[in-house]
């Protein structure tokens, strides 16, 4: 589906049925410039629903610098090929691995990465916007010095929102017409209705 | 067939009362010529004054016409202007005539590809311009809008269909008239030349309501609710 396509479909089920004067055909800009509120909100959708999660996942190889750190928004994705798509939340629902084959353990808070930690794990957090952050495993880390990264590059298979409409996969096509739908039409309700 | 500058200007003479001929085999003859002055009775009506009244009207028509966006008649004045770019200056001529532009534009076509472009508001085709490659990036819009002389849109080059006119210079053949107007043409001249004789007063009265009531049937072709719902040629936005 292009983005002229889904600004269409958007356009007409808004327009069916609705008395003259429509409103609707004029407002194609309106439409087009509310994509991105709905890709996105679809896409988080997307991504906590275990059952369609991985229609919205994709595999980045991500380089790691000497202490273990790589970049996420620079890594790019397998399907789309584009680069910043990488929802951070989706990635502690894929999957990290190491080059060794080493599945890294998500840890939330800086602070955890930097604390003892059971060594039967590699771990990961992510710090600086996009930074991801590696600790090996069978590491003990009593503080900031004793942390060794993994060995790059890391495999990730994270879940995205897609930047363009022509990605979005065909089985949810659907549910993004009807996102912009939503969204749109939400701007058109009264406040105290 | 064809509406003659002189059969028109017969037909006023013979209105006004102004063709000579003490007989009706000598007037016949004069009616039947090419209009002279030795065909008219003069000095108030003569062919040449009969002839500028006719311009006159014609003007007025085509005017009616160009400026009515539904008259199926606005193809015989027909013309496109250059390739306009974004914000260019709408020219005052046509490019294939160079006669002046007049009345209102018709259709706004890609210059590429012929198509259509949709009347928008100016606000609508700024902000799809000014984010072309961020917001809309991937989007295809046909818009424009007609700002104080000058085109707006979201192609590269756009035709604007136009009507052409200019005072005709020659008097000697066809009037670029279509023939239903042979009529109310008549009653136009008549009623701009009846002013000059005050015992005329009724000609004048009968022949202008007959001439306005032409005026009035071409511009109702814009009306929408009786021609159609085609989109109105824009005058400004």
């Amino acid at each position: 589906m292009t983005k002229d396509e889904l600004v269409e479909r958007a356009k007409r089920q808004l327009n069916a049925g609705q008395p003259e004067p429509r409103v609707w055909p004029d407002a194609e800009i309106d439409i087009d410039a509310a994509i991105m509120v709905a890709s996105n909100k679809l896409a988080d959708e997307v991504m906590y629903d275990p059952y369609e999660r991985a229609l919205l996942q994709q595999t980045y190889s991500i380089t790691l610098d000497g202490s273990g750190q790589g970049d996420l928004l620079s890594a790019t994705g397998s399907i789309t090929g584009l680069t910043g798509e990488i929802l951070q939340d989706g990635i502690r629902s894929g999957n990290v691995l190491d080059f060794d084959g080493n599945q890294l353990q998500p840890l939330l808070h800086y602070a955890d990465f930097l604390k003892p930690q059971p060594t039967v794990y590699a771990y990961y957090t992510i710090k600086d916007r996009d930074k991801i952050l590696t600790r090996r495993i069978g590491q003990q880390v009593n503080g900031v010095a004793d942390i060794q990264g993994v060995n790059g590059p890391l495999t990730i298979v994270a879940s995205y929102a897609p930047d363009n409409v022509s990605s979005w996969p065909s089985e949810l096509e659907d549910r993004l017409v009807q996102a912009l739908v939503d969204t749109v039409a939400q701007k058109i309700t009264p406040a105290n209705a | 067939m064809a509406i003659t500058y002189s059969k028109v200007i017969q037909e006023c003479l013979n209105i006004l009362g102004a063709v000579a001929g003490g007989t009706a085999v000598a007037a016949d003859t004069n009616y039947t010529s090419t209009p002279s002055t030795g065909t008219v009775v003069g000095p108030d009506f003569l062919s040449i004054q009969v002839q500028d009244a006719i311009v006159g009207c014609q003007g007025e028509i085509v005017e009616a016409i160009a400026s009515t966006p539904l008259h199926p008649g606005r193809a015989r004045y027909g013309d496109v202007t250059s390739a306009l770019a974004n914000r260019a200056a709408i020219p005052r001529t046509g490019s294939g005539t160079a006669k002046l532009i007049i009345g209102v534009p018709g259709a706004v076509r890609d210059s590429s590809n012929s198509e259509t472009l949709e009347r928008m508001p100016l606000e609508n085709v700024r902000g799809f311009n000014r984010f072309s490659g961020t917001i809309y990036s991937g989007s295809t819009r046909y818009w424009y809008a007609i700002n104080a002389g000058r085109i707006e849109h979201t192609r590269t080059n756009v035709l604007i269909d136009v009507c052409v006119f200019e005072r005709p210079i020659a008097f000697n053949g066809n009037i670029d008239l279509d023939d239903e107007y042979e009529g109310g043409l008549v009653q136009g001249a008549v009623a701009k030349l009846a002013l000059k004789e005050s015992m005329f007063g009724d000609l004048f009265t009968g022949a202008n309501s007959q001439w306005q009531a032409l005026l009035a049937r071409i511009r109702n072709y814009g009306n929408p609710d009786i021609f159609g719902e085609a989109q109105a040629a824009p005058s400004a936005t």
